[in-house]
């Protein structure tokens, strides 16, 4: 067993190995700006208008770095084309380098650009400049202009270009492991401080869910299995499978315009209305407690949701148990059906519930963004959607690389404990 | 297809009427409401859809309000609240929002939303998901063995053609693709065919691991960072990205299912008959996982609308103006004492949800008492 453990743990390296890499793939893949949001947090326009600020930036975030370790490109490419800090430029580059065109030339071909637009400029001949602009529209025109046949290659062969430890995803390793996953660019405080606090709010409510919807869940489930045919317990069923069915931010929509407000007779005013109270200078543990009236509805969605989901596990697992032999063998005994079900069936009845308590567990950490948008809680959910939406790739990962470890330790201890309940698995490994 | 009609037979009437009503309403949602006529004589002659104020004949939609058209004299108004509108026929029967667009309307459309994203999604992840089951179940760690020397060659040539694709014009990449695979073809299929010098591919290993990364990153994180990676929003990038979460669910379920029918006699006749691997999954495996997919189906559909109705709910994904049963919704958390346009799309959702629910989980009872 022990052996087994140690060899699933050292698994969980390569596996965030991958996530980093697949996740860091797609973050440089994403139209959105990181650049731009740092230029419109200062309150300035965008890359166009304030092009020297621009380049300012993206050389100060290390843009200009390669991506990776190594890259295979085609021979007439340059080192990296991140040396091209506006997009527009880029993405030109980027097509003449098709045409086969080889790079210094197009280096130099961007720089008599440069030279002419500056000339330009002297004169104060706004006409030519935007039409010299236009220009960079089009490869074709752009080409027939600065660069000649002569510059291309023929076929184009690929190339191994080693870039060693000067690149982007070293340097977010770097900062991950060593100075807490870096700052981020809305604050310029440190991500991890930044998702500590989230986390600490989102826990607050997520684990007390997660706590009454295992223990009372439980308890719902062993007592439908109990008489299928029970009428309270038929009106009970029926009540727990409208709260499974409740898309979760319609219930807390509802919750929120009839409990909340006036409106609807002063009787219904029962929760405090929306949105976290700041109180400066206080601990996050602090603000939580301070605010806890607050967390009440939230609570209250969550728990109605997931204790109709685990009552409803519960109780197929067990009915399930109880049609096998077993069961009646205890029964020919002359045991009561009580103490089958304690002793004998929920034993057996829990063992495939576990890979599904410890993926709650799991999402317990990651929130939920509609009640955090909802009831306006800072909470993880909430984070990673601002984070991203804006660019502020170091929270987001700082984010991932957290959620993704505790998914993978939690579905571990979820294996470990079913082969703890269930011998048959822990004969056959 | 009459394995499906069989199973269809073991619906209740009213789990099967309200079935066939949903799919109509979704399908027919032009003809229930519609602010244009749905057939009008006009100066050209007859038309369809034609504008009210081309024509004074044409037959009218039951709901005389489109999703989008907006009522300037009724914004904002309660389905009992006193209503600037001209007879019981214009009423809005289930009030409208800020824009004055008719909530009942906007109902209307969001079930042709609705179904195309179920549909659509559970098709793709079904067909996605049963092929990669296939091939890790039936195939498992050593079922598909390749020559060596054959790997090799696959490796370069991919490798060649995915560098091509990438980094050089188009017609070159389809030349290059064409010289390739006649390569392939003549020379590399009938090259040597040393049966001792043979590699096993870990099929069932890389569709598992890769089920397990992609499990191991948080869902929020996957839709927000995929959904933001296109420029434009629209309804496809939402189905994309639900087929790339819910594909790995399907394939977990079947290959379970696989690996048990996997070790029938029929398949064992049908291999030692040297029937191919293409037809013993079309014709021996298929039909006997068609019950487990529907099942899947059912409960898939159910999860992907109520997905689809939170990403529009939160405003994700879809294009502002798109109206949803989740984004009708959301203008209720601006305006709290508007309780019908929380209300009536809440009623729409659930009864939805309930409904694909309750068929899976009839299904199931059925399938297993046989």
């Amino acid at each position: 067993m022990l052996a087994y453990i140690l060899k699933r743990l050292l698994l969980v390296v390569p596996t965030l190995f991958l996530i980093s890499i697949i996740a860091f793939y797609l973050s440089r893949n994403t139209p959105q700006d990181e650049v731009v949001s740092i230029m419109n947090m200062r309150g300035l326009e965008a890359e166009s208008q304030n092009e020297r600020i621009y380049k300012e930036v993206y050389y100060d975030l290390k843009l200009d770095r390669p991506n990776f370790y190594f890259s295979i490109v085609p021979r007439n490419y340059p080192h990296t084309l991140n040396s091209y800090p506006i997009a527009k430029d880029r993405a030109l580059a980027k097509d003449l380098l098709k045409s086969s065109y080889d790079h210094k030339a197009v280096k130099a071909s961007f720089r008599s650009f440069e030279a002419e637009k500056h000339a330009l400029e002297e004169e104060h001949n706004s006409q030519a400049l935007l039409d010299l602009e236009f220009l960079k529209d089009d490869a074709d025109s752009f080409s027939r202009k600065y660069l000649d046949d002569s510059d291309k290659y023929g076929f184009i062969l690929p190339s191994f270009r080693w870039h060693g430890l000067d690149n982007q995803y070293n340097l977010w390793l770097e900062q991950a492991l060593f100075h807490e996953f870096g700052v981020s660019i809305s604050d310029g405080k440190s991500a991890l401080s930044k998702v500590r606090k989230a986390l600490l709010w989102t826990l607050s409510f997520t684990l007390i869910d997660f706590i009454i919807s295992i223990a009372f869940g439980l308890m719902i489930g062993l007592y439908l299995s109990r008489d299928p045919r029970n009428k309270a317990q038929m009106i009970l069923r029926q009540i727990l499978y409208l709260f499974y069915a409740i898309p979760v931010f319609w219930l807390a929509t509802m919750l929120l315009i009839y409990f909340t407000t006036d409106d609807y007779g002063s009787w219904t005013n029962i929760f405090p209305s929306v949105g976290i109270d700041i109180y400066p200078g206080e601990s996050t543990l602090k603000q939580i407690f301070l605010n806890f009236d607050k967390l009440l509805l939230p609570i209250i969605c969550l728990s109605l949701h997931s204790l109709a989901y685990v009552s409803r596990m519960v109780e197929n697992g067990i009915t399930d148990e109880l049609s096998k032999d077993y069961v009646l063998l205890s029964y020919s005994k002359g045991m009561q059906k009580k103490q089958v079900l304690k002793r004998e069936v929920l034993k057996n009845a829990m063992t495939p519930s576990i890979t599904l308590f410890m993926g709650a567990l799991a999402s317990a950490f990651s929130g939920s963004l509609v009640l955090e948008v909802i009831y306006g809680i800072p909470g993880m959910g909430r984070l990673m959607y601002n984070a991203l939406s804006i660019a502020d790739w170091n929270v987001a990962f700082c984010i991932l690389m957290l959620l993704s470890l505790v998914t993978i330790i939690a579905y571990l201890i979820g294996d470990v404990l079913y082969a703890y309940f269930n011998p048959k698995v822990r004969f056959n490994n | 297809m009459k394995a499906f009609i069989r199973h269809i037979a073991f619906l209740s009437k009213r789990q099967m009427c309200a079935l066939l009503i949903f799919a109509g309403i979704a399908i027919f949602h032009q003809f229930i409401a519609n602010d244009k006529y749905i057939v009008a004589k006009t100066k050209s002659g007859i038309e369809f859809f034609a504008d009210k104020g081309s024509s004074q004949y044409g037959l009218p939609s039951p709901i005389p309000y489109s999703a989008s058209f907006m009522d300037r004299n009724n914004r904002s108004v309660g389905p009992f609240d006193k209503q600037d509108v001209s007879g019981l026929y214009h009423r809005h029967w289930l009030g409208t929002d800020s824009l004055g667009r008719d909530v009942l309307a906007g109902l209307i459309y969001g079930s042709y939303v609705a179904f195309q994203v179920g549909l659509l999604t559970v098709l793709a992840s079904t067909v996605i998901g049963i092929f990669f089951a296939f091939w890790s179940a039936y195939y498992g760690d050593d079922g598909l063995r390749i020559d060596r020397s054959k790997i090799i060659w696959l490796l370069i040539f991919s490798g060649v053609l995915i560098f091509y694709m990438i980094y050089s014009e188009l017609w070159i990449a389809i030349t290059l693709s064409l010289v390739l695979i006649a390569v392939w073809t003549l020379i590399v299929r009938n090259s040597s065919r040393d049966r001792t010098k043979t590699l096993a591919l870990p099929l069932d290993l890389l569709v598992m691991k890769l089920i397990e990364v992609i499990n191991s990153i948080p869902g929020l994180f996957l839709i927000l960072v995929l959904l933001s990676m296109f420029v434009k929003p629209s309804i496809w990038n939402v189905i994309l990205v639900l087929v790339i979460l819910r594909w790995p669910v399907i394939t977990r379920h079947m290959r379970a299912e696989i690996l048990k029918i996997k070790e029938e006699d029929y398949i064992m006749s049908a291999k030692s008959i040297g029937q191919s691997d293409l037809r013993i999954f079309l014709y021996h495996i298929i039909p006997m996982t068609i019950s487990p997919i529907i099942i899947v189906s059912s409960f898939g559909f159910a999860t992907a609308i109520l997905l689809e109705s939170t990403l529009s709910f939160l405003g994700i994904g879809l294009a502002v103006d798109q109206q949803t049963w989740g984004s009708i919704i959301k203008q209720a958390r601006f305006d709290l004492s508007a309780w019908w346009l929380a209300l009536f799309p809440g009623m729409a959702i659930y009864l939805i949800v309930i409904l694909f629910n309750a068929v899976g989980d009839e299904l199931n009872k059925k399938l297993r008492a046989d």
